[in-house]
């Protein structure tokens, strides 16, 4: 029965994804950017259910089990202030540039603002390297909740190829249109359900303070911060939420705003709709170490999907398991439309073709490389079995590092491309090095400090940015105007 | 004169330094049921948001708007 709804719900995102296609334009700016018509409720629920993954419900849950309440003050909260404002004060700048000078992807921006073709291209293949691991979560994600939900039955592996599949076939057909409808649906469930989920649960314990007793006897230091978080960790924490300036996927739903003020309402609701998402996400997290004890490392990352599968077992655990599905896909079908369009514009169009290659070939071209990646992707999936919330962390980190470059981009007129290629160089080499050093290293901060290596990387990456610019002629006039024109 | 903008910008900067809230660190205290520590942060997207809604009131940047309006004129001689 499980199983059976699990697959019912595939097939109606399939359809609503399809269906999106009736009102395609046939053109490229059509399939890769709906054309900036997306409007106010729908970019909310684009913005925010790209950015709610399997990190927000399966890693939070995870998380918390280990380390308790402090999981969301660490991520929920701080990106509740960080990402509406950093959509406020970069991405409708982002918006008006787009409108202004016609760009689909970051790259195309980056590279006009300094000129530079190699920028343009060193900066496309640091993007895709640090994406992956932000995929791989989506894909082990999607494999974890069908194992478990059907006890078994479906192996991880099956589960993870499925969600594959389906997220190429509406992207494919249905391009940046067909995943915002299929975001706003799939948002929409996954919230709802989540409260369905928590209030049903909580039930069986008799409520939240009679859940919050059970924990305050068994598991007491789950319910404060305590040593399980340092405060330096909880500090620098808060840059990682500055990730989404960089992520591509988001870059791209900024593009396809129909107006500067279709932003205003998904600003003040986002912070809303992270606390609608994560209470539950925390809280069940916490209350399922009462039930399922010692569950070690990334195990823990089964935990919301085993409370669903014990206490709302049958249909409802079916609908509660494709609420999970949702947050999953939602995110993974955004990155990998992103992923399409940059190889699309950033390389085919750019260095292959110019302006001689016609819209349906723009669009094949997107939906090979979708294909291609995703299958690497879900090759990865088999190898790895790492926490789903230390794999986002260490991909955010590497995003949130590059804000430098992009701030810089928007409000610095000295800056220069030599600034901008020396930052993303410091930001890719030191990533990789804290990366190898951190990745076995459960809880890993520099030095075992608290704190966290985004706050290094992004520091390093800032004094790259300024040293390289200052220490290099200005940029031409010419460039100066046309991003910073006299009447600002 | 001090605007309204700035005053608006220096209430982020201390919203932003209150996330870390070290003076309910170890209290085990429940309100409504909620550890204390979860409670307080909870609020604190409430006021995120708040903090957003005024932002938009009083400090909405100029230059996309003149964008927005550019091409609003533009669609409109199209049409």
């Amino acid at each position: 029965m499980v199983t059976t709804i699990i697959f019912g719900y595939l097939v109606l995102v399939l359809f609503i994804g399809v269906l999106s296609h009736r009102l395609f334009r046939g053109t490229g700016e059509d399939y890769f950017i709906a054309s900036r018509t997306i409007g106010p409720f729908m970019l909310l629920m684009s913005l925010f259910g790209t950015n709610m993954t399997a990190f927000a419900i399966l890693g939070a849950s995870g998380e918390a089990y280990h380390e308790g309440i402090g999981v969301f003050g660490l991520m929920a909260s701080a990106s509740a202030l960080i990402i509406p404002s950093v959509f406020f004060f970069v991405g409708t700048r982002a918006w008006a540039l787009g409108k202004k000078f016609g760009y689909l992807t970051q790259v195309q921006y980056f590279r006009d603002r300094w000129g530079s073709d190699t920028l343009g291209l060193f900066l496309f293949f640091v993007l895709i390297l640090l994406l992956i691991p932000y995929l791989l979560i989506g894909v082990m994600g999607g494999g974890l909740t069908l194992n478990i939900i059907t006890n078994n039955e479906v192996p991880e592996w099956f589960g993870s190829l499925l969600v594959c599949i389906v997220i190429v076939l509406y992207v494919s057909y249905g391009g940046l249109r067909g995943t915002a409808w299929v975001n706003t649906f799939q948002t929409v469930v996954f919230m709802i359900l989540g409260i369905v989920t928590f209030v049903i649960i909580l039930k069986n314990f008799g409520g939240l303070n009679g859940a919050m007793s059970l924990v305050a006897e068994k598991h007491p230091e789950l319910l404060i911060r305590g040593e399980n978080i340092k405060p330096l960790k909880l500090l620098t924490y808060t840059g990682i939420p500055l990730s989404v300036g960089m992520f591509p996927h988001m870059f791209m739903h900024w593009l396809s705003a129909k107006r500067a003020k279709t932003f205003q309402l998904p600003l003040i609701f986002y912070p809303l709709c992270i606390a609608a998402v994560w209470i539950p996400s925390v809280l069940l997290g916490i209350i399922g170490s009462i039930d399922f004890p010692g569950l070690q490392g990334a195990a823990a990352n089964s935990v919301l999907v085993k409370m669903v599968g014990e206490y709302a077992p049958g249909v409802l655990g079916g609908f509660l398991a494709a609420g999970i599905f949702a947050a999953i896909m939602s995110s993974l079908d955004s990155q990998v439309l992103s992923l399409g369009t940059m190889f699309t514009q950033d390389i085919v169009v750019h260095y292959g073709f110019h302006d001689k290659l016609s819209e349906k070939k723009q669009i094949l071209f997107g939906r090979i490389f979708v294909v291609l990646i995703l299958t690497i992707t879900f090759f990865l999936s088999l190898i790895s079995n790492k926490s789903i919330f230390k794999l986002a962390v260490w991909s955010f980190s590497g995003f949130a590092s590059l804000f430098p470059v992009l701030l810089a981009a928007l409000f610095w007129k000295r800056s220069t491309k030599f600034g901008a290629f020396l930052s993303i160089l410091t930001v890719a080499v030191l990533w990789i090095i804290l990366f190898i050093q951190g990745w076995n290293n459960p809880g890993y901060t520099i030095g075992g400090t608290g704190i966290m290596p985004v706050a290094v990387i992004l520091s390093a990456g800032a004094i790259a940015m300024v040293t390289g610019s200052l220490l290099t002629k200005p940029p031409e006039q010419a460039l100066i105007s046309k991003f910073f024109p006299e009447k600002e | 004169m001090f605007s309204i903008k700035n005053f608006l910008y220096i209430a982020w900067i201390i919203v932003y330094l209150m996330h870390n809230d070290l003076w309910f660190w170890d209290n085990p205290t429940l309100v409504l049921g909620i550890p204390i520590g979860l409670f307080y942060h909870i609020i604190y997207c409430f006021v995120a948001s708040l903090i957003l809604y005024l932002l938009i009131k009083n400090a909405w940047p100029k230059f996309v708007d003149e964008v927005d309006d550019d091409a609003k004129n533009i669609e409109n001689k199209v049409h």
